[in-house]
């Protein structure tokens, strides 16, 4: 008789920690559910949220870099979203859904050169300094004996550099107001 | 004497014990949805935690951006000494740098600053180089036939910056050794690659001149540059067109060594234009006056194929 006490309370108290731990998991499971939801940030300049997972489908509303939005849905190249709101654009957008391309979209509020320049403080911009490290490296081969030309002659280099080239490149870039005058001149992405 | 309590209240109240710590452990920090003062509390240290975050993956974002142009501008470099650079038509990379930047502002990389420019080379091919970098031959250059050709293939090559496809091939895999740490001090944050970027730099031109991306990265380029280019207002289908009539050429060219076979490379890009609406979208931009300035500036380049 005593063994069969024994028993049953055993077993009420497996039942009950049983449903216990399984109440706690489910709780668990839950908060860990709703930190799942993805937000997602506007890369683009310019993007098209669309009424379908398709490029032809029906304009939703026009977003802009730094938008905010919810991720629904994924299929494919796209992603469902609603709109959670940044720039006065999306405020006029807030909780519309549609479709928007992935590659348009990042995992962090976008940073621009701007913000980089201002990180690098005294190197100003990222170009240029690249520009000073990459002066730096050479000086340094050069001392050593390791000039890129002279590699290349003595076949110890397969690539000729000429980072004046590249130089000449970084400063033939053209300023935002000239692309934007190209663009409007055939009406190009209106 | 104390009456000693059954065993299996004992086992009972150890069970629900564990039980209550493992509740106490998985529910915090929120009560029924509403923080307490002490949730509060440690609500305000995760901002704090999260807004450190933020600034080192600020940091951790501009140091690999750092490493990112180090290691492209040399590409770029080698690719200009290698092949030289066309620079003596001013209009012309002025033209090309307009496409280029009109392209890549719909791309998902802003903090990239991109430019552009010719090689002066009859190979019909374009390359990118990790950090913005993009370089078009005056071979492919001579077979275009309209700007939204050309937008078409920046796009390629910007999506292969966006996905940053040759600098994941390229960098090790691995985290940074004691000798690169050591390097790293020594050079008093001059060199963040350390002397390993010579080697990185090669191997990235020999996949750019002669090994190639493979077939999975090239398709993911198309698409993407496809995307960029119509998303910017262009024509949706150029690139297809210039792809097709460079397929039917009958002299082999050195794309063929570094990007996959025409026919396989077409059908997966039609496949994506249909599955993606992009043959129905319409564009929109004036065609006479973007095909006048194409052949303003561009008219003197051109060849028929």
């Amino acid at each position: 008789m005593t063994n069969m006490k024994k028993l049953i309370g055993s077993f009420i108290v497996t039942i009950i920690a049983i449903t216990i731990t399984i109440a706690s998991t489910t709780s668990t499971l839950s908060s860990y559910a709703l930190a799942d939801d993805e937000t997602v940030y506007v890369q683009a300049a310019k993007t098209k949220l669309l009424s379908d997972a398709q490029m032809n489908a029906g304009l939703v509303s026009e977003l802009k870099r730094g938008d905010s939005l919810k991720v629904l849905k994924k299929q494919g190249l796209w992603l469902q979203v609603s709109v959670n709101g940044a720039s006065d654009n999306a405020k006029k957008a807030a909780s519309l859904v549609g479709w928007i391309s992935k590659i348009t979209v990042g995992p962090n509020p976008p940073v621009g050169e701007a913000e980089i320049s201002a990180k690098l403080g005294d190197d100003k911009n990222l170009t240029k300094a690249a520009r000073r490290r990459a002066s730096s490296y050479s000086v340094s081969a050069s001392s050593r004996g390791l000039a890129s030309g002279n590699r290349q002659r003595e076949g110890r280099e397969t690539y000729e550099s000429d980072p004046k080239a590249v130089e000449k490149m970084e400063k033939q870039g053209v300023p935002e107001k000239d692309v934007n005058k190209f663009k409007k001149d055939v009406k190009l992405g209106e | 004497m104390r009456k000693r309590l059954p065993r299996y209240l004992l086992t009972f109240s150890q069970v629900l014990s564990i039980c209550v710590c493992m509740c106490a452990c998985s529910s915090a920090p929120v009560t029924n949805g509403q923080p307490n003062f002490e949730n509060k509390q440690q609500d305000r240290d995760r901002d704090k935690d999260k807004d450190k975050d933020k600034d080192q993956i600020s940091e951790q974002l501009v140091q690999d951006l750092k490493d990112e142009q180090d290691v492209g501008r040399q590409m770029a470099a080698k690719l200009a000494g290698t092949m030289g650079v066309f620079d003596s038509d001013e209009k012309l990379t002025r033209y090309l740098n307009l496409v280029g930047r009109t392209v890549a502002e719909r791309a998902n990389r802003p903090e990239i600053s991109y430019h552009f420019a010719l090689l002066k080379t009859e190979d019909i091919n374009a390359f990118a180089t990790p950090g913005g970098y993009v370089f078009v031959t005056m071979g492919l250059l001579h077979l275009l036939a309209s700007e939204s050709e050309l937008a078409g293939i920046l796009g390629h090559e910007i999506a292969h910056i966006t996905e940053k496809h040759m600098y994941k091939e390229i960098m090790p895999k691995r985290n940074i050794s004691a000798g690169e740490t050591i390097t790293r001090i020594l050079s008093r944050g001059r060199s963040d690659l350390g002397f390993s970027i010579g080697k990185i730099v090669n191997n990235g031109l020999a996949i750019l001149l002669e090994k190639g991306l493979g077939p999975e990265k090239e398709q993911e380029a198309d698409s993407d540059g496809i995307m960029f280019a119509s998303a910017a207002g262009y024509e949706p289908l150029a690139l297809e067109q210039f792809l097709k009539r460079l397929a039917a050429r009958s002299t082999p060219d050195k794309l063929s060594k570094t990007h996959p076979p025409f026919p396989e490379r077409l059908r997966v890009l039609h496949e994506f234009i249909l599955k993606n609406g992009l043959n129905q979208v319409k564009f929109k931009f004036d065609t006479v006056a973007m095909q006048k300035r194409f052949t303003d500036v561009m008219g003197r380049y051109h060849h028929e194929l």
